[in-house]
């Protein structure tokens, strides 16, 4: 067995993985190579400081220090979901408002904002004066009451004015 | 109580049950920790994280694996989170072992021994925390905490060729790293 093949059995050798013809090889090779000799005890060293990691102990009380953990973080946690849900809460409801508040324009019946009748006769490109011309020319004095009293009624143009 | 029982009983709430289960992965997650940080406060503190998030996150397991596979993935996942939050704050160095004097004498006291071997332990710990992670990883899982290389395989979810090829080499190189403190030519420490 050559050094190379050996070095490679020596790492095979680590996991107890090795049929017992192979471990005869190596064992002979070892007893007359210094170096893999030397290898294969530092894997051994190595490995073995390794294992001692397993001996240590937890600390104590390990289940009531992590009980105590629990039930803080669910408190958190319970917290956490209500804050969550709130912060989700304000952008929604604003949207609502929104929704309810535009249902309400689009649905309340539109305000019918009549002209008044020299502003109907301007938009017509026609003299506002014309009546109160025909006013001042009548010369019967009663139909010229009797318009005075019309006039009055200004404020009801859309009665008044009849395209 | 088998854990199958333990379990859906703790999915349901059951409080009693999450400590049987605690209990009796309690050390082996302890261990695991241990293995990376080599602080018993640190791991326990790991540990116990690890746990919280178990907790939180049982009633997500559906039985599709071992319960203890799915529990080592989320405690590796958690550690490996923590190791790299930690590599960002502080870089191991090997300069901190290496006024340690390790060649002791036959006739030292029991106690001297039992330090000498505790720093034997921290250096062969130290040199392990300055490997790459994936290394660092499966030689913790395979020889410090015995893992087998099928449960190596369902934790890391790597194939078996990955795991043995990964292995080798990461045992080669913490052999290569290792060099200076193993004694013989040019060693100057014996570990």
């Amino acid at each position: 067995m050559k050094c190379k093949e050996a070095q490679k059995w020596i790492l095979r050798s680590l996991d107890g993985a090795l049929p017992a013809e192979r471990r005869k090889d190596l064992d002979d090779h070892a007893g007359g190579c210094a170096r893999c000799a030397k290898l294969r005890r530092d894997y051994g060293t190595i490995l073995g400081r390794l294992k001692e990691g397993r001996d240590v102990e937890p600390l104590p009380y390990f289940w009531p220090r992590l009980d105590a953990r629990i039930r803080g973080e669910e408190r958190q946690e319970s917290w956490t979901v209500w804050l969550r849900w709130s912060r989700r809460a304000i952008p929604a409801s604003l949207l609502l408002i929104g929704f309810f508040l535009g249902a309400i324009a689009f649905l309340s019946p539109a305000i019918d904002e009549e002209m008044s009748q020299p502003e109907a006769l301007l938009l017509r490109n026609a003299n506002p004066l014309t009546e109160t011309n025909t006013l001042f020319e009548e010369q019967k004095i009663e139909n010229k009451s009797m318009m005075i009293m019309f006039a009055g009624n200004e404020q009801l143009p859309s009665r008044r004015y009849t395209p | 109580m088998e854990d199958k029982a333990l379990i859906e009983e703790a999915q349901r709430g059951g409080h009693e049950a999450f400590e049987a289960i605690v209990k009796r992965y309690e050390k082996k997650v302890f261990h695991l920790a241990y293995g990376f940080v080599q602080d018993r406060a640190a791991a326990d503190d790991l540990a116990q994280e690890i746990f919280v998030k178990i907790y939180f996150s049982l009633s997500k397991f559906h039985f599709k694996s071992e319960f203890g596979t799915w529990l080592y993935r989320i405690a590796v996942n958690h550690i490996k989170d923590h190791l790299r939050k930690v590599s960002r704050r502080k870089e191991v160095s090997l300069e901190e072992f290496e006024n340690v004097p390790l060649a002791m004498d036959d006739q030292v006291k029991e106690r001297e021994q039992r330090q000498a071997d505790d720093l034997k332990k921290k250096i062969v710990f130290g040199v392990l925390a300055t490997l790459p992670q994936k290394y660092r990883m499966i030689l913790t899982l395979r020889d410090v905490k015995g893992f087998s290389y099928e449960e190596i395989t369902r934790v890391l979810k790597i194939s078996p060729g990955t795991v043995d090829s990964r292995l080798h080499r990461a045992r080669k190189l913490l052999r290569k790293k290792m060099t200076p403190y193993l004694g013989g030519e040019g060693g100057a420490y014996e570990v």
